[in-house]
């Protein structure tokens, strides 16, 4: 399974104008693997919640955001609704190429809503790179290599809603006539060039215990203007390391591999 | 160099630690834009206009034994900020200066309260370190930077005091300044053609997508090479120079200018 388009939700962008607003001027959470201007908010916890922190009251977010939780419970079926969040991205911010989860015990079923967008914020999963938008329900298996961010000074929103993990996406949405997924409409790059992976290569010399974490987020962004794989970013990462010959650089590359990918088999 | 050592804020370890951990966890709001990674700051009192001396906020009572150290080396009445910076991870401000040289907003002063050997400061093309407890000056008007290459979070006290007060009329005890030079300077290797032609080859990458994550590249740089942190936006505009997007060249001009003139002083 890859990132699906379920459907579209019609959201009504006067009444939603004013809580955007509130939105964006909430105080966001850093979130490790992010980089820049990323962060998240809770809005509400539903009944499929099970993690320590205290639950959070959807009558404070439908006091805060009302025409937002109107829309939500009218096109969901939230009775496995773990959290509903905000995940916002603006001026180049963005997220690490990840997985959230490895093997087959799939933490939770995760949609994504747009709220507000523009052109330059991007998504990608494995080897593609998509656009979503305004309104379009998108579901994303969080075990392929994902990531995204808003390459423009806007600010994007996205409602996150994270369901208990055996909810299958089909019964998310009220109205099962809207249910229809669609794969994600990929945006065309050009291909790498030989040149460019030769300096991609070349940045060698310079790989020291300061630049390494500036590098893996520079490897991170070409798969939104190049033709490759987000995941390419840590071979990459590792092989400039190796290329440095600097035993540190290479044991720190190897440990950001395996934490935004998973555990690789031993080094040969 | 002009960041040197003035003096020394002497603490009950065991007590700062844990009043550390507290403002660690709770109260240190990251700061994106201009830091890359995990660099934060958590303000602990300031000092409102007409006021007499800083108002300590809700994380400076948390730590009522720093500001009690504070408030007992420095006159409070000269005091105008008094914030934590926090950084770790690679987390690291980009190189900028904060104001010019005939106008300074504060003068500044540092105290390491928690560090370790990667915690890094520079300013132009030095790199140095700054040991616990020490009170630097550091002349904020000069291009600088400082962060932590290490997972341990590097917290430095940020004294701002008047700009207009002598450094050791700000001491309660004035024979407590003692002005000391800078005894760790970091020996780093010299850029070499290598690591230039790798700077270079950069202009075959650059887009609009990734300029900002190649500026804090470029901005880590000077750690580990003796070269001014300056040089970090030169490099920047010649990258996007050599890319032909004059769009890329605007962008870089304006980090130029945010970081390094950001009151009109470049030229």
């Amino acid at each position: 399974m890859s990132a699906r388009c379920l459907g579209a939700i019609c959201l009504n962008a006067a009444l939603l104008a004013p809580e955007l607003q509130a939105l964006s001027a909430r105080r966001k959470f850093p979130c490790a693997d992010a980089v820049g201007e990323w962060g998240f908010c809770d809005l509400w916890t539903g009944p499929a919640w099970t993690r320590g922190t205290p639950p959070l009251e959807i009558d404070a977010a439908r006091r805060e955001l009302p025409a937002l939780v109107e829309c939500v419970e009218s096109v969901f079926d939230l009775s496995q609704l773990a959290i509903a969040r905000v995940f916002s991205a603006a001026r180049y911010g963005f997220i690490r190429p990840h997985r959230d989860w490895m093997g087959s015990e799939v933490p939770f079923t995760r949609l994504h809503v747009p709220l507000q967008t523009n052109p330059r914020a991007l998504n990608s999963e494995d080897a593609i790179i998509y656009h979503m938008s305004v309104g379009e329900v998108w579901h994303l298996d969080g075990s392929r290599v994902h990531g995204g961010g808003c390459f423009a000074d806007e600010v994007r929103l996205h409602l996150v809603l994270d369901f208990a993990p055996q909810f299958s996406p089909k019964n998310l949405l009220r109205d099962g006539a809207a249910y229809a997924p669609a794969p994600p409409a990929p945006l065309a790059r050009p291909a790498l060039t030989t040149a460019q992976h030769d300096a991609v290569r070349g940045l060698s010399p310079l790989v020291g215990s300061a630049t390494l974490s500036p590098l893996t987020d520079l490897l991170g962004t070409i798969h939104y203007d190049r033709e490759t794989d987000c995941g390419v970013a840590y071979d990459w990462l590792c092989a400039i390391a190796g290329d440095a010959g600097d035993s540190q650089a290479i044991e720190s590359a190897r440990a950001t591999r395996d934490k935004y990918l998973g555990p690789t088999s031993p080094p040969s | 160099m002009m960041a040197h050592p003035i003096g020394r804020l002497a603490f009950d370890d065991g007590v700062l630690a844990k009043e550390l951990e507290t403002l660690e966890l709770q109260a240190t709001v990251p700061c994106t834009g201009y830091a890359h990674g995990h660099w934060g700051k958590c303000i602990l009192a300031m000092r409102a206009a007409g006021e007499g001396a800083p108002r300590v906020n809700t994380s400076g009572e948390n730590a009522p034994h720093l500001m009690e150290r504070v408030a007992a080396t420095f006159r409070m009445e000269h005091v105008k900020v008094v914030q934590l910076f926090a950084a770790s991870n690679g987390g690291f401000v980009r190189p900028h200066v904060d104001w010019k040289p005939d106008a300074p907003l504060y003068t500044r002063l540092h105290v390491p309260l928690r560090t370790n050997p990667y915690a890094l400061s520079s300013e132009e093309d030095v790199v140095f370190q700054m040991g616990y407890g020490e009170i630097w000056f550091l002349d904020a008007s000069r291009p600088h930077s400082g962060g932590c290459f290490a997972g341990e979070t590097r917290l430095h006290l940020i004294v701002d005091l008047d700009a207009t007060v002598s450094l050791e009329r700000a001491f309660v005890e004035e024979s407590e300044y003692v002005v000391s030079p800078c005894r760790n300077v970091v020996a780093l290797p010299e850029l070499t053609s290598a690591d230039r032609n790798a700077i270079d080859g950069l202009a075959e990458l650059v887009t609009d997508t990734n300029l900002s994550a190649i500026l804090d590249f470029l901005g880590a740089i000077h750690f580990q090479r003796r070269v001014d942190c300056a040089k970090t936006y030169d490099w920047l505009l010649q990258i996007a120079g050599s890319s032909g997007n004059s769009h890329l060249v605007s962008r870089a001009r304006e980090y130029r200018r945010i970081y390094l003139a950001p009151f009109g002083s470049e030229s």
